[in-house]
């Protein structure tokens, strides 16, 4: 066995050649590493059994500590709720040095702490970027112009003008076989069958034609072919039966013609106004084996809605508009919300009013995990939800304590 | 002390069995979804041949407390998990989070994804409710029932509302969408945790999470053929000075009296409950656990269970619970439920099960679970000697019988 009490108190804890300033342990004093921790969360390595009794010096392996010291990087700030908890290298809030705090989002961009400096960022949604590389103007360019089309310097040609086409689809021009017109959202559509934009921007189309009646039963004069004048379905009807005598004779919002002609649901589902966010409500047979057709409203007075697993879904968990979280903090398992807690965070307490409220990267109390104790020394910190330790001659020695 | 009885008839060294028996060869795949449901219990007097040439298996940790073998004082699956006909049994990752009776041969069951099951004195059937929704409550009325996850969707079954045969589930469920509801009543900010209802009431009460400064104690008032309707319980604004937001369980003797135990151990005393304008009180238990089942034997004799196996027990003190000590578990109770003063029955994760006698809390065995040992919600006794305890993928009795 090659873990041994010193001092009657500290027991050293033997890590295979190591050099750092402050090194990790995940419980106070029960585990080897062979990799150097400096600020990051090391990979547990498997605990060396009995029969590897090699002493430690003889091994060529290095004894560690629990030490009361932070690591390199971290330190105890004056609004710290724990010893060594403040990353100085990536804490926004305590960017290089205590108190130095990167701004949130200012002039488009944003700041993260990067090796102790704060660093802007331009996101896309800000529809603007940094060109001019100067900081203390953020984010001055507008990327939706035509000579910074999406990114700086991006030169969009002649006849060809920066477009936001929506969903931060930015570019030159429309795609092929769209129309542009700057007054409509999206401005980029296809205008060929667009009974109000018919071929071009606001050429809206007479359905009676001047006073004309309907030539056939449910039909209208639209557009079609960028041109007004054409026969075509009053809504919900189709021609099916490819008769022009009889009109549009089927209705097609039914579970045997669905949207469109022949388009029959299976059993079990409904031909409904499917709504999908970003996009325009349309028939569906709803919903899929396994699915559960959640209702938002009507159009027409056909449902509209979604198809949710209830088993599943974080947003319809067990039943029809029951979120679990919209924050990612509760997730839906079978059809029952479980809190789900981030990465360093725990819910100790057992109540769900408080979410995860346990730092277990730095409570040295609930170190990893609840009720985990960095007791091996006095003061000895949690980093990274492990407890700090140190090679065991550098404590010894009787280095400096922040 | 009763609690031991319960175990001594556990003859058989539960590692001493072959490894597909075996329940405690290893637990490292019990999960918050079991791969498949518990394996079928063989009798003590049917598995000895099975244990004559078992190999040594290697050492498990909670052999004592899952054995192998089924006992009449051990708790065994009997349940729609273990139904001779596959196609009728419900998914093992059901959980089943509420079990409630008028008989020992009339106890009802519900859970996730629509589980609602039945016991009939003989067996077990499920109910089809016609939704896969997700049920957290039950309320046994004289001549019906009522079962519920939200309160935007309240199943009614037997009771005289209005309603065409067409629309009730294959079990005979009727709907309730969206019941009257004063103006304080968001069910967005409403997580519904459990109910409780005197018998012969018309008024059930519901402990809920109630979020952004919400109540979290509710009524609803249920009175064929044409009331059901919600009512605030506790308002808002009192439930911000007595720590009722977050309320797990509630439970009392009289109709007048209830407790109600919730997050942050909130414990509550609601007096003239079955008044217009209820009064509360808060109690000190003595913990900062979430509390997660209240059951009362009288009115001065009341237990609570929650967090890190938390037990509380309230004895006429004007204010403070008493801390129980040397409660057999650290794992969280979720469920308190008994028959009397001295015989009490308390269930939580990992396939933990506790019994008070009236003197000691004491672990009761559990078999059948094969390596999983799930989560337990639900617990139900019609009388000393039987109970029903339900959670993720099992339903358990005593012996595996009625």
């Amino acid at each position: 066995m090659t873990i041994h009490r010193r001092d009657g108190m500290r027991v050293p804890i033997v890590f295979l050649s190591l050099t750092l300033g402050g090194v990790l342990a995940s419980s106070a004093c029960t585990w080897r590493s062979e990799q150097s921790l400096g600020f990051q969360k090391p990979e547990p390595v498997p605990f060396v059994g009995p029969e590897a009794s090699t002493p430690a010096a003889e091994a060529g392996l290095t004894e560690y500590c629990p030490s009361d010291e932070c690591p390199t990087g971290y330190t105890t700030c004056p609004l710290s709720n724990f010893r060594c908890d403040v990353n100085l290298l990536t804490d926004r809030d305590n960017c290089g040095a205590c108190g130095v705090v990167c701004p949130k989002l200012e002039r488009g961009g944003t700041f993260e702490c990067v090796d102790g400096a704060c660093v802007m960022t331009c996101h896309l949604e800000e529809l603007a970027d940094d060109c001019d590389g100067i900081v203390d103007n953020g984010c001055e360019t507008s990327i939706v112009t035509d000579d910074n089309c999406k990114t700086c310097g991006n030169k969009c040609p002649a006849g060809k003008p920066c477009i936001d086409r929506g969903f931060y689809d930015i570019g030159c021009g429309c795609k092929p076989g769209e129309t542009y017109c700057p007054n409509r959202f999206p401005a980029c559509f296809d205008a060929s069958s667009d009974d109000f934009n018919c071929g071009a921007c606001d050429r809206v189309c007479d359905p009676a034609e001047g006073g004309a009646p309907p030539p056939y039963p449910n039909t209208y004069y639209g557009c079609r072919e960028s041109e007004c004048g054409k026969v075509k379905c009053n809504l919900y009807y189709g021609d099916c039966d490819d008769k022009i005598a009889n009109g549009c004779e089927t209705v097609v919002n039914t579970n045997e013609n669905c949207g469109a002609c022949g388009n029959a649901c299976e059993p079990g589902q409904e031909c409904r106004y499917q709504v999908l966010w970003g996009a325009p409500p349309i028939l569906t047979c709803m919903c899929p084996p396994g699915q559960t057709f959640c209702g938002t409203g009507e159009i027409d007075g056909i449902p509209a809605g979604k198809c949710y697993d209830l088993k599943s879904d974080d947003h319809a968990c067990g039943a029809c508009g029951n979120v679990c979280s919209w924050d990612g903090s509760r997730t839906c398992v079978y059809g029952v919300c479980k809190l789900s807690c981030f990465d360093g965070t725990a819910d100790c307490n057992g109540s769900e009013g408080d979410g995860c409220e346990v730092n277990t990267n730095s409570d040295p109390n609930n170190c990893g995990g609840c009720g985990n104790k960095c007791d091996g020394v006095s003061g000895q910190a949690c980093v990274g939800g492990r407890c700090v330790v140190k090679a065991c001659d550098a404590v010894d020695a009787g280095g400096p304590t922040r | 002390m009763s609690s031991r009885r319960l175990i001594v008839l556990a003859l058989i060294a539960a590692c001493a069995v072959p490894a597909p028996l075996a329940a405690c060869a290893s637990n490292e795949d019990a999960g918050p979804v079991p791969p498949s449901a518990p394996e079928a219990v063989p009798m003590q007097d049917a598995s000895f041949d099975a244990m004559s040439d078992a190999p040594d298996t290697a050492p498990c940790t909670d052999c004592d407390d899952f054995p192998t073998v089924c006992t009449p004082d051990v708790l065994c699956p009997n349940g729609p998990f273990q139904s001779p006909d596959p196609a009728s049994n419900l998914d093992p990752r059901t959980e089943i989070l509420v079990i409630r009776g008028r008989a020992a041969n009339d106890v009802w069951a519900a859970g996730a994804i629509g589980a609602v099951a039945h016991f009939d004195g003989t067996a077990w059937t499920r109910s089809d409710l016609g939704a896969p929704e997700t049920q957290r409550n039950l309320w046994l009325r004289d001549g019906g029932e009522v079962a519920f996850g939200t309160l935007t969707s309240i199943y009614t079954r037997g009771l005289d509302f209005d309603g065409a045969d067409a629309s009730l589930s294959p079990g005979g469920w009727l709907l309730h969408r969206n019941p009257p509801a004063p103006p304080s009543f968001d069910p967005t900010y409403q997580t519904l945790r459990s109910s409780w209802a005197p018998p012969g009431s018309d008024v059930l009460w519901i402990a809920t999470l109630g979020a952004f400064g919400a109540s979290g104690l509710w009524r609803l008032r249920c009175a064929p053929p044409s009331t059901l309707e919600i009512a605030e319980g506790i308002s808002a604004d009192v439930c911000a000075d007595v720590g009722c937001g977050e309320m797990f369980s509630i439970h009392g003797v009289s109709p007048s009296a209830l407790w109600a135990v919730g997050g942050g151990g909130a414990t509550i005393h609601i007096l003239d409950a079955d008044s217009e304008a209820p009064k509360v009180k808060a109690f000190n238990s003595v913990t900062t656990r979430a509390l997660r089942g209240v059951w009362a034997a009288s009115d001065t004799d009341v237990w609570s269970v929650g967090a890190t196996g938390t037990i509380r027990h309230y004895r006429g003190d004007p204010l403070f619970w008493e801390v129980v000590d040397g409660v057999p578990t650290n794992e969280a109770l979720n469920a308190v439920w008994g028959t009397s003063d001295t015989d009490v029955w308390a269930v939580g994760d990992a396939g933990v099960v506790l019994h008070y006698d009236g003197t000691t809390w004491s672990r009761v065995k559990v078999a059948g679970l094969g390596s999983l040992r799930p989560n337990l919600y639900a617990v139900w006794s019609p009388a000393p000697g039987h109970v029903w305890v339900g959670g993720t993928g099992v339903i358990l009795s005593l012996g595996g019988k009625p």
